[in-house]
C-alpha cells in the first residue's frame, strides 16, 4: 500500500508545528526559544502556502519571522542578563498532554456529533444557509430557532470551558499554598 | 482538499492555545509570555483559514484572508507594545521576572 505524498507532508507539518511550539515553551535559554518560534512561524506558513493562500503565508513569514522576531532578539539583547528559569514541571507537561487528548475528544465531538446533536457538516452548514434564505423571504424560521435547536454542541463547550476553568483555578491556588 | 481529516488541524488550533495557557501559567520570563502570546493568536488564525477552507470545499474565502492579515498586523502591534514595556520595566527594576512585578499590587 503506498502512502500519498500530501498525507505525509501534511501530517509532518501539522506535528513540526505542534513540536516547535513545544520547543517555545520548554527551550531555554530564551534565545532557542525564539529560534523555535521562527521554525515554527515558516512552518505555519508552508501550511497557509499548502492550503492555498501564499498572500497569507507572505504575511506570516514578514509579520512573525522578520518584524516579531527581530523585535524580540533587540529586546533580549537590551535586557540581559538571563533569568533562571523553573525546571520543566512534570505535572504540568502531563496536563498539556492531556489538554491536547481532551480538545481532540471535543474537536471530534462538535464535527461528527454526539447523541444529541448531529455534528457540524456541509449538510448542516447548507441546511443553516436555505433557512437565513427563508428568513429573508419572510418566515417564522429565525437564526435564533435554528441555534436553539441545535444548543447541544454550545453546551458541550461550555461544559468543556467551565470544568477547565476550575481545574485551572484549583491548580492555582494549590501553587500558591505551596509556596507559603 | 486536504488528506488529514479537518478534526487534525481542528486539534492543532486548540493545542496551540493550550501550549499558550501553559506558558503564560507556568513561566516566568516575559519574552516566553510574548511568544505565548503570538502563539495563541496563530492557533486563533488557523482556526479560521482552516475552517474557512473546509466550508470553501478548498478555497480561503478572500474575506477571511483580509482578516487574518489585520489579525497579524494586531498581533505584531501586540508584540511591539509588548516589547517596550519590557525594556520600560527592565530599566526600572533590572528583571524580566513577572514575578518580581508584584510591587505593582495595589
Amino acid at each position: 500500500m503506498q502512502i500519498p505524498f500530501d498525507l505525509i507532508v501534511e501530517l509532518g507539518l501539522v506535528v513540526g508545528i505542534f513540536i516547535s511550539a513545544i520547543y517555545v515553551a520548554e527551550a531555554r535559554p530564551i534565545s532557542r526559544a525564539v529560534g523555535g518560534f521562527i521554525v515554527f512561524s515558516v512552518l505555519v506558513a508552508i501550511l497557509y502556502l499548502y492550503l492555498g493562500a501564499p498572500y497569507l503565508a507572505g504575511s506570516q513569514i514578514a509579520i512573525y519571522t522578520g518584524a516579531v522576531t527581530g523585535l524580540l532578539l533587540l529586546a533580549m539583547s537590551i535586557t540581559k542578563p538571563e533569568v533562571p528559569e523553573e525546571k520543566p514541571d512534570l505535572k504540568m507537561l502531563l496536563g498539556l498532554v492531556s489538554a491536547g487528548v481532551i480538545s481532540f475528544i471535543v474537536a471530534w465531538f462538535v464535527f461528527y456529533g454526539y447523541p444529541y446533536t448531529p455534528g457540524i457538516s456541509h449538510e448542516v452548514i447548507s441546511n443553516l444557509l436555505s433557512r437565513l434564505n427563508e428568513l429573508e423571504k419572510g418566515l417564522e424560521i429565525t437564526l435564533s430557532n435554528y441555534l436553539w435547536n441545535y444548543r447541544g454542541i454550545d453546551i458541550l463547550l461550555q461544559g468543556v470551558m467551565v470544568i477547565g476553568v476550575a481545574a485551572g483555578l484549583s491548580h492555582f491556588f494549590r501553587r500558591e499554598v505551596k509556596k507559603e | 482538499m486536504t488528506s488529514l481529516p479537518i478534526q487534525v488541524y481542528f486539534a492543532l488550533s486548540i493545542s496551540l492555545l493550550a501550549v499558550g495557557f501553559y506558558i503564560l501559567s507556568a513561566k516566568r520570563n516575559i519574552l516566553r509570555i510574548i511568544l505565548a502570546i503570538e502563539l495563541m493568536i496563530t492557533g486563533a488564525n488557523m482556526t479560521f483559514i482552516i475552517l474557512s477552507y473546509w466550508m470553501g470545499n478548498g478555497i480561503v474565502d478572500p474575506f477571511i484572508r483580509s482578516i487574518i492579515i489585520i489579525s497579524m498586523g494586531l498581533a505584531s502591534l501586540v508584540a511591539a507594545l509588548a516589547i517596550a514595556f519590557v525594556i520600560l520595566i527592565f530599566n526600572k527594576f533590572g528583571t524580566r521576572d513577572i514575578r518580581k512585578l508584584r510591587k505593582l499590587k495595589w
